[in-house]
Order: structure tokens, then sequence, then C-alpha cells
């Protein structure tokens, strides 16, 4: 079961939490200000913090899905 | 007493009596005695308790205070986010939970969303080069009345829709309901003169229906039905208060930090693409909202102090922003630092709506600021104290330009 991430692109703000959060999977594009997902992140492990990232983004821009 | 204590084992700066009876409303609260204070909390332990407007709970370190700001069910925000409550302004949407809360939020987030402030980018870059060259030119002034507050006057008449006579009200109106913030009849006359003035906006937006954000507000709907009157003046309130007060200040704490050091004010004209490391890195250290309350739905227990459901807890942001656990040298600014995850905005989903709008102008101010003389203080700044038991910042900041140097 590996955990997909997917940025709304349209809804992202830029406040950058899940940078906070997890910084090896996520970061903000220094031009746009908008997050995307480190390419080549750790796959197996930072489920739980990836999570949190899920939840702290205050305009709910990160959807997660298990295949 | 001096900004900056240092701890000496064994011999508390502040009394426990001190602490327990923590007032952030004292109106000396401010520059010299404010971090101080924080860090004897701190110092404390993670729970510390005022005997203060009815009683009521602290927490001063990052962690708790993130950890409160995520558990949105437990920190309720219904009692309302200041102490003590001011039950007939109830705010939309910081004084809601889940699930009213939710559309509330996404109406406002169509004012200030990303596209929105993409558009009003030039805007912004013209409205900011304008006030600060009238600055420079006029050799100086007080910045706060200069710029740091007519820029988001200015802002909110494009965010929102507001006329600039409306505007010019709401420094006054502000300061009055400030001032009598923990005088609950002076309180509701002040407030009814804010929605006195809310209300003919929106009597001119039902008449003349111009393209803007409070005209669309008319059309909205919840669960199929309009906003009411209720509804509208609180959405307005929110954003014609929030939506000066905190640029204000940020903007008055960037540039006291700036004039009080040429080599920050160097670095920046070298090199104008660390703006953004410098605005984070004054939200972090100036935090302009302090503070906010929550209501706890159920028990919390830390540290074996156990908090009733019920009680009403401070969450001190500036505190946690300074909790050397988080950030090494936490008292100074240090814009090489990675200083994400400060909590100036706050945390998940009552964080602030405006963070987007605020950090491009709070940039464009120090990318506008570096095409300037070297600028220094002219004089004493005054900081005020904990205004509306939330906001913090300087009334006034007398800088000067050293002409001879311009290049």
């Amino acid at each position: 079961m590996t955990l997909h991430i997917e940025i709304d692109e349209a809804k992202c703000a830029g406040y950058g939490n899940c940078v906070a959060d997890a910084p090896d999977v996520f970061d903000l594009d220094p031009d746009t200000n908008i997050a995307f997902v480190v390419a080549g992140h750790p796959q197996d492990r930072k489920d739980d913090d990836i999570e949190q990232a899920a939840a702290d983004c205050p305009v709910r821009a990160i959807l997660l899905t298990r295949a | 007493m001096s900004g900056k204590i240092t701890p000496t084992a064994g011999k508390c700066p502040f009394p426990h009596e001190t602490l327990s009876s923590f007032d952030h409303h004292d109106p000396d609260l401010s520059e010299s005695r404010l971090w101080a204070s924080y860090e004897a909390l701190r110092s404390a332990g993670r729970v510390n308790h005022s005997d203060r407007y009815g009683g009521f709970w602290i927490l001063s370190h990052y962690d708790d205070v993130r950890a409160a700001l995520r558990d949105s069910a437990v920190f309720s925000s219904a009692g309302g986010h200041r102490i003590p409550e001011v039950a007939a302004a109830r705010a939309i949407p910081i004084d809601y939970d889940p699930p009213e809360h939710t559309p509330y939020r996404d109406i406002m987030m169509r004012a200030i969303r990303p596209q929105r402030v993409k558009e009003l980018e030039p805007f912004l870059r013209d409205t900011i080069r304008g006030l600060l060259r009238h600055f420079a030119a006029r050799g100086g002034g007080d910045f706060i009345s200069a710029v740091a507050l007519p820029l988001p006057l200015v802002v909110l008449t494009q965010i929102v829709g507001f006329s600039p006579d409306t505007v010019q009200q709401f420094r006054r109106l502000t300061e009055r309901i400030a001032a009598t913030i923990t005088d609950q009849e002076a309180q509701l006359a002040a407030r009814d003169e804010f929605r006195a003035t809310l209300r003919a906006e929106i009597e001119r937006h039902r008449a003349e229906r111009p393209d803007d954000y409070l005209t669309s507000l008319l059309d909205v709907e919840i669960d199929g039905r309009s906003l009411d009157d209720r509804e509208l003046l609180s959405i307005l309130n929110t954003l014609a208060l929030a939506g000066h007060e905190t640029t204000m200040n940020s903007s008055g704490h960037l540039f006291w930090l700036l004039a009080n050091d040429a080599e920050l004010q160097e670095r920046l004209r070298v090199d104008p693409a660390l703006a953004p490391r410098y605005v984070e890195e004054m939200l972090r250290l100036r935090t302009p909202a302090q503070m906010f309350a929550r209501r706890l739905t159920q028990d919390v227990t830390i540290d074996d102090t156990t908090m009733a459901a019920g009680d009403n807890v401070l969450l001190l942001y500036g505190s946690g922003n300074r909790d050397e656990a988080q950030f090494d040298h936490a008292d100074v600014f240090d814009i090489d630092r990675p200083a994400r995850g400060h909590l100036a905005f706050g945390w998940g989903i009552h964080q602030c709506i405006g963070a987007p709008l605020a950090r491009v102008e709070l940039r464009m101010l120090l990318e506008e600021a570096r095409t300037l003389p070297p600028f220094r203080p002219a004089g004493e700044p005054e900081f005020g104290s904990i205004e509306s038991g939330v906001h913090y910042g300087l009334r006034r900041l007398p800088l000067t330009f050293d002409t001879e140097k311009t290049s």
C-alpha cells in the first residue's frame, strides 16, 4: 500500500504547513509559492507526517489516496 | 526593565504571584516586558494559570500551542477568540467551529484567494511604491501614519469594495473598540458605531451593485439561503478589522527592525530575493497577532495539570514563536534560519485567510524599500500594548533617510 499524494494547485495558497510537517516530501515553488511533491521523496515511510500535512492544510489542498 | 532577561539559576525574575495574575490587557505589557513575561511563563512550566477575568489557562510552548490549534474539536472557537469573551461580537469565521465554520471561511477566502491576489499585484506594487517614495521625498516622518496604516486601508477598497471614505473611519473606530475591550457597555457602543458604518456600505451596495466582493456577498448562499444582515455585518467587520490592523503592525515591525540595522538593509539591497525570508522571520520574531483564546470541550491533562471542560485557554503564539525548543537563538532576528512552521498566522483550520495577501504586500514593501536611500530611527519609537487582547505593534515609528548616501 503506497500513499498517493495529489496537490490541488487551484486551492493551494502557499501556507507551507506541509513543508514544515514533512520537509522531504513537500516544498513550495519559489516563483508561484504553490506546493509540490518533491521528486523521489521517501516512499515507504513518513506516512504519519504526510497525513499530518494533509490535516494541517488550511485550504484542504492535499489529497491522499492509498493504492 | 530591559527587554531581554538572562535567566539565572534558581532565581526567577518573575515571582509566582506575577505569573498567576498574568494579564494580557495590562497597558504596561509592551516591548520592555512582553518577551520577558513569555520567557518566565515558558520556564515556569507547560501550563500556567491566571486568576484574571474569571480565570484562564495559558499555553506558551510551541508544541503545545500548535497541538491545541490542530485539535479544534477539543480546543473550541465557539466561545470566542478573546478573554474575556465579548459575546455580542461573535465574529465570522473565527468564533465558529465546524461544520458552521467551513462555509463561512470558504466564502471569505473568495475575497483574497491567490488568483485574486495575483490580479491585484500591479495595483499593490503601484500603491506601495507611491507611499514609500512620497514618504522618502518628505525626508521621512512617522512610518506608521504615512505608510503602514494607509496601505492596508487602500487595499481594503480593492479587496472588499469599501469606499475610500469608509476605510478612513476604520482606524478611529478600531481604536475606540480596542480602548473599551474590558468594559462591556462602552464596548457595545463602540461596536454599534462600527456596525452603522458597515451597514451604510451594505445599503450602498444593495442600491448601486458595483462589481466587487461586497456585492457578491449579497448573492452568496449557504444551504440554499442568503446571508442575513448579522452575518454580512460580521464578515465585513472581520475583513475591516483583521484586514488592516495586522498588516499595519507587520509593516511597522519590519521597518523598525530594518531601521535599527544598517547591515540588514544593505543585505536586502544587494539581494532582493531574500525579501520573503525577512518577512517570515519578522512574523516569527514579532508576531503581530500575539494570542488567541479557545474553550475546552473536554478535560485536557498536560504534565499532571488537568484543565477542565468549559475552561478558557489562552494560546500565546508570540511565545511559541520564541520557544528555544523549536527555534535556536529564538530571540534573535536571523533570516538564515528555517523560520517555516512559525505560528504567526495560527495553524490549521483557522489559519489567517489573509496570509497570502499579507506575504505579497510585505515582500513588495521590502522590494520597494531597497530602492530608497538608507533609513534610520529619528527618535524613540512608541510601542502599543496588546490591543483588543490580540494585536501587538508600533503606534509611532519616526524614521529619517540618509540622503547623502543616495546612489
